[in-house]
């Protein structure tokens, strides 16, 4: 809860990507349902994540919840807009105090690794809001024993989860090419309890999930980033208009990885961008190599520019 | 081509071994009151006061008398007296004696000779069963083919009243000539504490509700679950219907008092089923709910269930407990989980308060109101926001300055520790704990960020 005093979020270019794929798709999405919605996430102290939502997707009503120890005055010096309204405690406790059956996109960005925290907040949540709002949440995908050293094994697993933890789950269902697809399931099993129930008592909704993104910042946490989406059952999925996006609905999580190209480099490649002999040409007299090209055209629309500015 | 038979019926004997083998000498008392209560509930569901069942055992008899209305000559020969309830029976009106053969297994499994008289605004009647007898007693029929057959007979008789007429409508049954176990049983004082506490819960909701029921001339009293509740602090509400069913679900704090009275409560019409359940039965420990634990002591939960069709509720066989694999049950379920992530929420934060935490449990007790279950039934919950609980204020400055401190403990040669405080000048080993680690950091630089 206190990474923003270890790295400003602003600077991280794979959470930069990130939070760019999310804002295509969730433009895109909330425009097919004409409601006004509220941002819920953790706004820390540079309230990224607020900042953009707000200008780009418009929204007026945003909740930051806090659950670090800073300052209430040094939270308030920080907050960029007064439509956010911070809210000072652990998410189970605060998100109680949101009207969550308002049209809601929840991020959730936990700093920490999967804890209790995210499933009883996934209980508040799916208990409370309607077809058109997203849940989303991100955390450090590690799961691992520290006195070991080791991944978690399904025991372990279990013995912190219960019974969510898939029944299939194998011997390295934590190692870090399975963890992501180990937390996903966790997540939808106690998402589907509770809508199951919903529909037992008379609701007729469904979840679809749309992301499932995984990343490692430089030297920094590896991380894995849920969500998606409550619809009606009987809503048509393609009229939420993303499937033309390579990084929803994906089968297996979406890796984001950014090259690490020169200003330069950058400028010249986006020249020469789809232009086959000129990318080849470019290959071969050695200006960039050919994953580092495919990994730039991934991600190019969504990589940060950093410039030293003096102020 | 001629076919010979095989006698599938049970035996009578065997018919009343299965049926009462797996009951309780309790459960079949408790059943035998259930028929009492549901007479009450037919004259009014709002109160039962005025009303009473006598219970009277001993090593001879066992009797029970009430005024709560009797039942019909029909209805003994339509459905108490009949093995199984047929199909064309009227839906048992929130009533929890589903299975047919409540009041027949009941004086099976207690004794050889029973008296079932009963008088309503119908009729007033009285059957009398030897049940050696009655386990003998057979009949000739006319078979198919044309030959005399004899098989069993299950008839009961039953004889009209014109005379003797009871002071008030009601039941009395007495059962003599009582089963050897029972007999032993009936004369030991701990079964009769032991019942006592099973009527004061299973029927809870029955004596709030102003029945009277003496046992052995004793009166039992109904404890009372109640739930803190003010203006501001009100508990986690949710209520709907499924599949003939309503389900009311509502969360919240109750009394520090005894840790035994914390968990859930399950009331299927009216009738307690699971009291102060603290196990995983009502998702204790089940993801994402915590085990409990005696920082939880606060936490009351009560579910309703209520349905005319009492086979829809999600009872065991024995009508005692839950059966958390009914589709009912299963999706009702997430919505307690849900509860308890509520209110748990709040108090797991009461401990950080420290030594204050006591304190403020004891302030909650003293002043909020006390809402007792039967009123929670009834409780008008439409001015809040469904799915939530709104807890008392914390004072969240005091939690937030505690929360940053931790507390060090550890044990020291004692000559070594005594040499030290005088050295230090300290007035206790607290304070020579302070002044030890203060030393300590200031002496290796450690500073605070």
């Amino acid at each position: 809860m206190n990474s923003p005093s270890v790295l400003n979020y602003e600077i991280r270019p794979c959470k930069y990507a990130e939070r760019k794929m999310l804002l295509v798709s969730l433009a895109r999405i909330i425009s097919g349902f004409k409601q006004l919605y509220q941002y819920v996430g953790f706004g820390g102290l540079s309230f990224t994540d607020f900042k953009l939502f707000h200008k780009e997707l418009y929204i007026n009503s945003m909740f930051s919840i806090e659950g670090g120890d800073f300052s209430q005055a040094r939270l308030n010096m920080n907050n960029p807009y007064s439509c956010i309204k911070i809210m000072q405690g652990m998410s189970t406790d605060m998100l109680q105090g949101i009207d969550l059956t308002r049209p809601s996109i929840i991020w959730l960005d936990y700093d920490d690794v999967l804890s209790m925290c995210v499933f009883k907040d996934i209980n508040i949540i799916f208990n409370s809001i309607l077809p058109g709002s997203l849940y989303l949440m991100s955390c450090n995908r590690q799961l691992r024993n520290e006195e070991k050293k080791q991944p978690l094994k399904p025991n372990e697993l279990r013995d912190l989860f219960g019974d969510i933890v898939p029944f299939e789950a194998e011997e390295n269902c934590c190692a870090d090419s399975n963890v992501s697809e180990t937390i996903r399931a966790m997540i939808m099993n106690s998402c589907n309890k509770i809508i199951e129930s919903r529909n037992k008592l008379g609701e007729n909704i469904k979840f679809l999930p749309l992301y499932n993104i995984k990343y490692e910042e430089n030297r920094g946490a590896r991380m894995y980033t849920f969500g998606g989406i409550l619809l009606p059952a009987d809503f048509d999925e393609s009229s939420l208009n993303i499937d033309d996006l390579e990084f929803v609905k994906t089968d297996k999580p979406y890796e984001i990885i950014i090259p690490n190209l020169t200003y330069r480099e950058t400028m010249y490649i986006n020249q020469i961008l789809g232009d086959n002999a000129k990318e080849a040409e470019a290959i071969k007299n050695g200006i960039i190599n050919e994953e580092d090209l495919i990994l730039f055209k991934k991600t190019y629309k969504f990589m940060p520019n950093f410039y030293d500015v003096r102020l | 081509m001629a076919y010979n038979t095989i006698d599938g019926n049970p035996t009578k004997k065997f018919f009343i071994e299965m049926i009462t083998r797996d009951i309780s000498i309790e459960d079949a008392i408790i059943d035998l009151l259930d028929n009492s209560i549901d007479g009450a509930n037919r004259i009014n569901s709002n109160s039962y006061t005025g009303l009473e069942i006598k219970i009277t055992i001993n090593r001879e008899i066992f009797k029970i008398e009430d005024n709560c209305g009797g039942f019909s000559l029909e209805t003994a020969q339509k459905y108490a007296f009949r093995f199984g309830r047929p199909d064309e029976a009227p839906k048992a009106q929130n009533t929890v004696g589903r299975f047919g053969i409540g009041m027949k297994r009941s004086l099976f499994k207690i004794g050889k000779e029973f008296v079932v008289e009963s008088q309503s605004i119908h009729d007033h009647f009285k059957i009398e069963v030897n049940v050696e007898e009655w386990s003998k007693k057979k009949r000739t029929i006319l078979t198919e083919e044309g030959n005399l057959d004899i098989i069993d007979d299950w008839s009961f008789n039953y004889q009209i009243m014109h005379e003797e007429k009871l002071s008030s409508d009601g039941t009395i049954i007495s059962i003599t000539n009582l089963n050897n176990e029972v007999r032993d049983l009936f004369a030991d004082n701990s079964f009769l504490n032991e019942l006592a506490n099973d009527i004061q819960k299973l029927l809870n909701f029955s004596l709030l509700k102003g029945i009277k029921i003496v046992l052995n001339g004793k009166e039992l009293l109904g404890k009372r679950i109640e739930l803190l509740m003010s203006d501001t602090v009100l508990p986690y509400f949710c209520e709907g219907t499924k599949d003939d069913v309503s389900y009311r679900i509502i969360a919240g704090l109750g009394e520090i008092g005894e840790p035994k009275d914390s968990g859930w409560y399950i009331y299927c019409n009216n009738r307690l089923v699971v009291e102060a359940d603290t196990s995983n039965i009502t998702g204790w420990g089940l993801t994402p709910n915590p085990k409990w634990h005696i920082d939880f002591v606060m936490f009351r939960g009560i579910l309703f269930l209520d349905s005319e069709e009492t086979m829809n509720l999600p009872l065991t066989t024995t009508k005692k407990g839950i059966d958390a694999t009914s589709d009912i049950y299963k999706a009702i379920f997430p919505i307690m989980q849900n509860a308890m992530v509520n209110v748990l929420a709040f108090l797991k934060q009461i401990p950080q308060m420290r030594d204050q935490a006591n304190y403020y449990r004891q302030m909650l007790c003293d002043n909020l109101n006390r809402i007792a279950a039967v009123e929670l039934k009834k409780f008008d919950f439409s001015q809040q926001a469904p799915k939530k609980f709104y807890p008392p204020e914390l004072d969240v400055e005091l939690i937030s300055q505690k929360k940053n401190t931790v507390r060090i403990a550890y044990d020291a040669n004692k000559t070594v520790a005594d040499n030290a405080k005088n050295h230090a000048g300290a007035s206790s080993y607290k304070e020579l704990g302070g002044i030890s680690f203060d030393y300590y950091i200031q002496m290796e630089d450690l500073k605070h960020e």
